[in-house]
């Protein structure tokens, strides 16, 4: 089990076409569960009319989160595409996709910025 | 040379032949499905047009009354459910089914027999909700049946349960082939075609077959749930009992945007194969295309809610979805550039697909802008249900699938008849059927913006929609003219059209190396590739593969082989020995189409009766692999190296169970998001006073399916080390334990005086126990056959292949066991108890 989950983690494995848009997934699936539960569930929510407040600081400190884990990503296939230029196709579309990963992930998260939770 | 030649070739034929006379209805060659799937798309197309000429000649003049307000609903209703179910998504899947073995340098699919049954399910579900029509009681409620329009209150007859149980019987023929071309073109590509070789076509292909194994289950679950409420009363989307008209919207647009893209990306795939033909040079940017299409795949899946933007979700949710419509607009114009960069640097011959491929460029390029209008949320609430997004519709739709998809014919063409088409006429077709679809639809924009709303039988004179709409209506005539045209052309060539010879278009990709029309076993002998355009970089390749150069030329020992490869090196792993004609596909599909009229009928004993019957053609159908005698006897005439697949540890089939395990849990996904959902939003939602189940029992329950599941996975690791002392026995007390565990949730289901016509909670209970009996219960029976299997020599240490296909299934009851015990019983409770 562990030989597989060390095989997957390397840069060069085919499944890093998929992670940086699997997460861009579940970020999304995390960024919209949150605004709905948050809503529903703090009390004080629908009357709150300011982007600052505790359900958008959430919202935020996910993104900041999965933006980071992409970085890293990004920085891995980056090395290793300087090291295994037999790989260059896995690893070169692996870094695309996660580098096109954070910028959606930020695109995406942009109003929680500027816009109320709830209203 | 050319005796042993012809006598190995009338071999390789000989056994690859389908059945003669009415035997043809148990062939399962891929060749014969795909193309059973794109006429009978073809022809329900022409019904869906005859459809859709009926509502523009309502729509022609203000205040007609040539057909009722009624039969009005059912026109629209079905002509959208007809092109998008029963036309768009099984036409290119059997393209796909056809084209993908030939691409990849394969001789079949690697599941024939699913690809069969995928058929005759299509078939039977299509021929199901058309006979509603005649009828006189189609569906009524729009082709995405929202609630509560589409519920039993307001919709009581019988025309919205034709659509719930039709669509999902013609579902499995979209799950079937998603899951087939999955594990085909991951398992069987040519020796040394990686992935960074692969035709481009295929990864469009790959991308579209994983999303319908994700796609399609929230839809499936939808349609299940909608069934329940209006048969049996379980109140999922009523509001009173605790449900919500919303979760319907959720789950359909869960799945109905993705099939936007899984209808596009097929039809883009088609594109981006012709235009390097006929530019005479490589796609430009192919890596960049593969990235688009990944992109295009995954964000497809983000956008489900700009198809609720007036339902009054938040802003900020709002404006995340509208960021993320806009968004997918990217990776789609990064294949757009590609194509016109390699149209710019090549040398373009003007034939016939081309004209084709420039209509969808024109038509696909103004969808897409409007589809960046519809994106935003001021917009949207403006045009919202009007024309406007009518005609924004078919311009994606029509110029995203149907231009490509003529395309492709004409491209294709000779593959299927050796012959070439007519100029003149194929010309004539397409600029009738260019003008005349944007005659109709460009205006029908205007229609919109001056507000007509979509789905009115008719409407007053001098409201400014008058002109709009006659001149909408002619232009629909004129297309539907094309398209006689292009019928026509098709007819004529078969008998009048110049013969093709081989490779007429000077194509790079490996289709044209076949035979024209092709064989039904592809290629005479497997060749190596080594090169993403094989066909430019050595011509004589063709010549070669007939002569038998390259990988199983002989097909003496009468099984039906083609190479294993791995998924991302591309080498040899094993020989594939496929099954043959078979009977079984046609029987269980002929069972589900008893359990579904019965259901339409409310017939329940019949449906039981269709259920079981179904099931027992099922697993006989499932008791006959490659590891019996006839197939393949052990020992006898047998490679090793590769090895048979059934020998191996890894085969295509274990790919086969993983990725339907994907399709299932996306359906367990979408029933946990209701749950969530009703729980969270749902303004009546109300738990039961009482706990439905007693926690200790639950734990005794999944006890027993724990040891089974550990039981059975000591049982694959014996037989993984080649072991097999006690097999028989061992595999006995999995069966039994499973058993026992499905007995003991059956008497959970009796115990827990569940109301589940009174409280949406109890439904969804009801729903979960019994998606979690159906998966005990068939493990359970699955084993016990396999004990019976072991006895027969058919599991052993040398055949360890069944039990490892097995094995995750068994894994994937167990986690949905414990999942859902913690997510519809233990959370509740805890919550309660905070």
């Amino acid at each position: 089990m562990r030989a597989v989950l060390l095989a997957l983690w390397r840069p060069e494995h085919p499944v890093h076409a998929l992670t940086g848009l699997l997460l861009w997934c579940l970020w999304f699936v995390l960024l919209y569960a949150g605004l709905s539960l948050g809503c529903v569930w703090l009390p004080e929510a629908q009357a709150l009319s300011s982007p600052w407040n505790t359900i958008n600081l959430g919202l935020g400190l996910l993104t900041l989160v999965f933006v980071l884990f992409y970085a890293l990503l990004v920085w891995r296939s980056w090395r290793a595409l300087q090291r295994q230029p037999e790989a260059h196709f896995m690893l070169w579309l692996g870094l695309l996709v996660h580098l096109l990963s954070a910028a959606a992930t930020l695109f995406v998260a942009l109003p929680v910025l500027y816009l109320p939770p709830c209203v | 040379m050319s005796e042993p030649g012809n006598s190995r070739e009338q071999t390789l034929a000989k056994v690859w032949a389908n059945l003669p006379g009415w035997g043809t209805l148990a062939a399962v060659n891929h060749t014969s499905i795909g193309l059973r799937f794109m006429v009978t798309g073809m022809l329900f197309f022409l019904v869906g047009g005859v459809l859709a000429m009926l509502v523009r000649t309502q729509l022609a003049l203000p205040e007609q009354e040539l057909i009722s307000p009624e039969a009005y609903n059912q026109l629209f209703t079905m002509h959208g459910t007809v092109m998008m179910f029963l036309f768009a998504i099984p036409v290119l899947e059997g393209l796909a089914l056809y084209l993908i073995p030939k691409l990849i340098g394969a001789r079949d699919l690697v599941f024939p027999r699913i690809s069969s049954l995928g058929y005759y399910c299509y078939l039977f579900g299509g021929l199901i909700i058309l006979s509603s029509l005649f009828f006189g009681v189609a569906p009524d409620s729009g082709w995405f049946m929202y609630t509560p329009l589409s519920s039993a209150e307001f919709s009581p007859g019988p025309g919205s349960d034709f659509w719930l149980l039709g669509i999902t019987f013609v579902e499995i023929s979209a799950m079937a082939a998603g899951i087939e071309l999955t594990v085909s073109i991951l398992r069987t590509r040519a020796p040394g075609m990686t992935l960074s070789k692969m035709p481009i076509f295929c990864w469009y292909i790959l991308a579209m077959a994983l999303m319908i194994v994700f796609g399609f289950p929230p839809l499936i679950l939808g349609s299940i749930l909608l069934e329940l409420e209006r048969a049996a009363g379980l109140p999922f989307f009523s509001v009173a009992e605790g449900g919500d008209p919303l979760l319907w919207q959720h789950l359909f647009w869960l799945f109905g945007h993705p099939e936007v893209y899984i209808i596009f990306l097929p039809a883009a795939g088609i594109v981006s194969t012709l235009i390097p033909v006929f530019a005479q040079r490589p796609l430009v940017g192919y890596r960049w295309v593969v990235l688009s299409i990944l992109l295009t795949g995954f964000i497809s899946f983000g956008l489900w809610v700009h198809h609720m933007f007036t339902v009054g979700i938040p802003q900020l949710a709002q404006v995340f979805f509208s960021l993320a419509s806009m968004l997918v607009a990217i990776p789609t114009a990064i294949q757009v550039f590609a194509w016109l960069a390699t149209l710019w640097t090549g040398k373009v011959r003007f034939e016939l697909p081309m004209l084709w491929v420039f209509g969808f460029l024109v038509i696909f390029v103004c969808g897409g802008l409007t589809g960046v209008m519809l994106a935003l949320v001021p917009f949207n609430w403006q045009v919202h249900d009007t024309h406007f997004v009518v005609a924004h519709l078919h311009y994606v739709l029509v110029g995203g699938m149907l231009f490509p998809l003529m395309a492709g014919l004409y491209y294709w063409l000779p593959q299927l008849t050796g012959r070439l088409p007519s100029e003149r006429l194929g010309r004539w077709g397409f600029w009738l059927t260019f003008g005349g679809f944007n005659v109709t639809f460009l205006l029908m924009h205007l229609t919109g913006l001056l507000g007509m709303p979509r789905r009115v039988y008719t409407y007053e004179a001098g409201l400014g929609w008058d002109w709009l709409n006659l001149l909408s209506s002619i232009g629909g005539f004129v297309m539907a003219a094309g398209i006689g045209m292009v019928l026509l052309d098709l007819l004529l060539h078969s008998r009048f059209g110049r013969p093709a010879g081989r490779n007429p278009w000077q194509a790079d990709t490996l289709e044209w190396a076949t035979d024209m029309p092709p064989t039904t076993y592809n290629f005479a002998s497997i060749p190596q590739v080594n090169d993403r355009h094989p066909l430019w970089r050595d011509p004589a390749l063709p010549a070669r593969i007939a002569d038998g150069d390259y990988g199983l030329p002989d097909a003496q020992h009468g099984r039906r082989e083609m190479y294993g490869t791995d998924a991302i090196s591309a080498r040899i792993k094993e020989v594939v020995h496929l099954p043959t004609n078979s009977w079984w596909p046609l029987l269980a599909s002929l069972g589900l189409a008893v359990v579904c009229i019965s259901l339409l009928l409310r017939v329940y004993p019949l449906a039981l009766a269709g259920c079981v019957l179904a099931a027992i053609f099922l697993l006989r159908w499932s008791w006959e692999n490659g590891v019996q005698q006839h197939a393949a006897p052990l020992g006898v005439d047998e490679p090793d190296n590769p090895p048979l697949h059934s020998r191996t540890q890894d085969g295509p089939g274990r790919w086969g169970m993983l990725v339907t395990l994907m399709a299932d849990a996306a359906l367990y996904l979408s029933l946990l998001f209701g749950w969530f959902y009703l729980w969270t939003v749902a303004p009546n939602w109300r738990l039961p006073e009482q706990p439905a189940f007693d926690l200790l029992s639950l734990v005794l329950c999944g006890a027993l399916l724990t040891a089974a599941c550990w039981r059975y996975q000591h049982v694959v690791k014996q037989l993984q080390k080649g072991r097999d002392d006690g097999l028989s026995w061992a595999v006995m007390q999995v069966a039994l334990l499973g058993l026992a565990h499905t007995l003991v949730l059956v008497k959970l289901l009796v115990d827990a005086d569940l109301q589940p016509q009174s409280l949406t909670h109890d439904a969804i209970i009801l729903v979960m126990l019994c998606y979690l009996l159906l998966h005990s219960g068939l493990a359970s029976v699955v084993t016990l056959l396999q004990a019976w299997r072991v006895r027969l020599g058919y599991v052993s240490a040398q055949l360890p292949y069944e039990a490892l296909v097995f094995r995750p299934f068994w894994q994937y009851s167990l986690v949905i066991y414990w999942a859902s015990v913690v997510a519809f019983v233990l959370l509740p409770t805890w919550w309660g108890a905070a």
